[in-house]
């Protein structure tokens, strides 16, 4: 199967889980304070971390306690970084994750749990205030995490997402758009500063992003879902730019390289949230 | 014969029969097994290290509860240092940690900075190799000992068991895939051996030597699988199905004479044949168990940790308990170095030698 039909069966199977599977919110505060594919450590995270008033994480579906780290090691001293955690299985060959919760607080009993199940505390705090727990969804089936928004219940979200700032870069120096008006001629890498700010969550990343040149698509990629056949984690297995060097050391997103030649030219940068709320930016360029 | 003259006959075939079964019957005692001190170090915060910097000597690294170092195997301490959260120790070299810990630097056996690793991630030492826990428990990499990165990789689940010796680090997953990587980063064996109802790996040994991986997994049933190395490959070599229903890590260990592995069950400690299958009980604590083995002398010192105090067990290959002892404290270690046994609970070190009394 070709990677590009690969990966278009995985969207495809994604969205239809999500049509038949919904997952209840793991804490009492129905808001991500980071998003799928958000930069976290270095590279995008495969889930999102979740504030809580009670400090308390519950099961997000009913199903089968798997595996319970009451602990912050593995057997034989392997550090866990997820710190303690718990995995649930469900049917349909989902299994949710819960990671950041406090060391002593986890069900130690349970084998088989229910929707709203209390899981355990998260450890506090984590610069965030009560701490936050981390949450992930991975489908066993197609061997990749998908987005946890995809099956949790809408998150009331009116805040559009932001384009901070649009570069072309090379090795020289960096030019960002809006500010330079014209750019010789010769290869430039695009780098995109964008978020999805929420209430007290201001570096969420959005849920898509697409990039313009010229009225012609050079770059698209929504945050769906997360595998790595082949040893390296990419959240669009078709597009080689979305594995671990996606996000700079700046936590700027690499949109890929365009060759300007002289002339006018168009680029536009259009980002959304999962909500649906988007904005767009178009910059005109002299190219000399 | 009168009743009452048989009575001083009987009285004297008895007392024959006692001193008959006293000079016939009894067999020497059999010697004691004991541990004797050799020496002992108690740790304190600011305690000062014995050695200066610049001498070169074998040295034995630790961690307990609240210090992480190292000493010598004639009990000097050559450094110490309180530790906040974790330490990842090999001998040579310690890399304390925190569990938000942002960069990393690993000191030598003095003390004194060695290198430091700036990727993000959380240190573990096997078999002398340093890897590095990625975020979120989906990656893993490996660092030489100066701290340059040699390899990372990606895995498709979180890790929910991981092993390595000399030549092979085998992670575990939630999804019940084995993943065996090689030393250079490649892929040597990705599999999932299945027949539960629930697929997850709860605990891995390899012994790369004799070309095996030993695994408990899966839920409903759990089991024990061996995959052996044949033809270039790894197969399904034996399994058989446990009494057990953890949902949580499960230690496991292949024995250095490849004949056995070790691990918890349900209710103490199984000691499995590799060659017929067979199992043997235990009744002495598993949870967290490691071991350290004195071929030498054919002992198998097994510490397991509990949640207040570990249990040190001395063995006698296969599976002849010679001793047990408690020791104080959840952070205790046991090793077998040369002629010794190097532990440390609570706030001290000591080594003992193994001998009979």
């Amino acid at each position: 199967m070709t990677t590009k039909r690969r990966a278009a069966l995985l969207a495809a199977s994604i969205l239809a889980a999500a049509a038949i599977f919904a997952l209840e919110w793991p804490t009492d505060a129905p808001r991500a304070l980071t998003t799928f594919g958000t930069r976290s450590d270095g590279r995008f995270s495969t889930g999102v971390e979740l504030g809580s008033t009670d400090g308390l994480v519950r099961t997000a579906a009913a199903g089968d306690l798997a595996f319970v780290l009451d602990g912050d090691r593995l057997a034989g001293g392997f550090p866990s970084t997820l710190g303690a955690f718990a995995v649930v299985a469900h049917s349909r060959d989902l299994t949710t994750v819960y990671g950041g919760l406090e060391p002593g607080t986890l069900s130690s009993y349970l084998a088989t749990v229910h929707e709203r199940d209390i899981l355990g505390r998260i450890r506090a705090p984590s610069g965030v205030p009560g701490g936050a727990a981390w949450f992930g969804v991975f489908d066993r089936a197609k061997d990749a995490w998908v987005n946890p928004l995809i099956l949790l219940a809408p998150e009331k979200d009116a805040q559009i997402p932001q384009i901070r700032a649009v570069f072309l870069s090379n090795q020289e120096r960096s030019f960002r758009l809006g500010e330079a008006r014209s750019v010789r001629q010769g290869r430039y890498e695009v780098l995109l500063d964008a978020v999805d700010p929420a209430e007290a969550a201001p570096e969420r990343a959005p849920y898509s992003l697409r990039l313009l040149v010229d009225g012609i698509e050079r770059f698209a990629c929504r945050f769906d879902s997360a595998a790595a056949p082949d040893g390296v984690l990419r959240f669009n297995l078709k597009d080689s730019r979305t594995g671990p060097a996606f996000y700079d050391e700046r936590g700027f997103m690499r949109l890929g390289t365009l060759d300007l030649a002289r002339g006018a030219a168009f680029l536009s940068v259009s980002v959304a949230d999962f909500a649906g709320n988007a904005s767009e930016l178009t910059y005109q360029l002299a190219v000399e | 014969m009168t009743e009452e003259a048989r009575k001083p006959l009987a009285v004297v075939a008895l007392a024959l029969a006692v001193l008959a079964y006293y000079f016939i019957a009894p067999r020497r005692l059999e010697p004691e097994f004991v541990l004797k001190p050799a020496w002992t170090v108690r740790l304190e915060t600011d305690a000062e290290a014995d050695a200066a910097p610049g001498a070169s000597e074998t040295t034995l690294g630790f961690e307990l509860e609240g210090f992480h170092g190292q000493a010598s195997p004639d009990g000097r301490l050559l450094s110490v240092s309180s530790k906040d959260f974790r330490a990842a120790v090999r001998d040579g070299f310690s890399i304390p940690y925190a569990s938000d810990t942002e960069g990393l630097v690993a000191f030598d056996a003095y003390g004194a900075p060695a290198f430091d690793i700036a990727a993000p991630g959380l240190p573990w030492f096997s078999s002398g190799r340093l890897f590095l826990a990625g975020p979120e428990m989906g990656s893993v990499s490996e660092y030489s000992e100066s701290g340059v990165l040699l390899w990372t990789l990606d895995l498709p689940a979180p890790i929910s068991a991981f092993a390595a010796d000399e030549a092979l680090a085998v992670a575990g997953l939630v999804d019940g895939t084995i993943v065996a990587i090689e030393r250079d980063g490649s892929i040597a064996l990705r599999t999932a051996p299945g027949g539960s109802r629930i697929e997850i790996i709860l605990g891995l040994a390899v012994d790369s030597g004799r070309g095996r991986i030993a695994a408990i997994c899966g839920i409903d049933r759990q089991r024990f699988v061996l995959l052996s190395r044949t033809g270039g490959a790894y197969r399904v070599s034996s399994h058989s199905y446990l009494d057990s229903d953890f949902r949580r890590p499960v230690s496991i260990r292949l024995a250095e004479d490849g004949q056995h592995a070790w691990y918890e069950g349900s209710d103490g400690m199984i000691v499995r044949s590799l060659d017929d299958g067979s199992e043997r009980k235990l009744d002495f604590p598993s949870r967290d168990f490691t071991i350290s083995e004195d071929p030498a002398r054919g002992l198998t010192y097994l510490l397991a940790r509990g949640e207040k105090e570990a249990t040190l067990v001395v063995v006698a290959a296969p599976d002849r308990v010679l001793a047990r002892y408690a020791l104080p404290g959840a952070e205790a270690f046991a090793r077998a170095y040369g002629d010794l046994v190097f532990t440390g609970s609570g706030d001290s070190l000591a080594a003992f030698a193994a001998g009979e009394d």
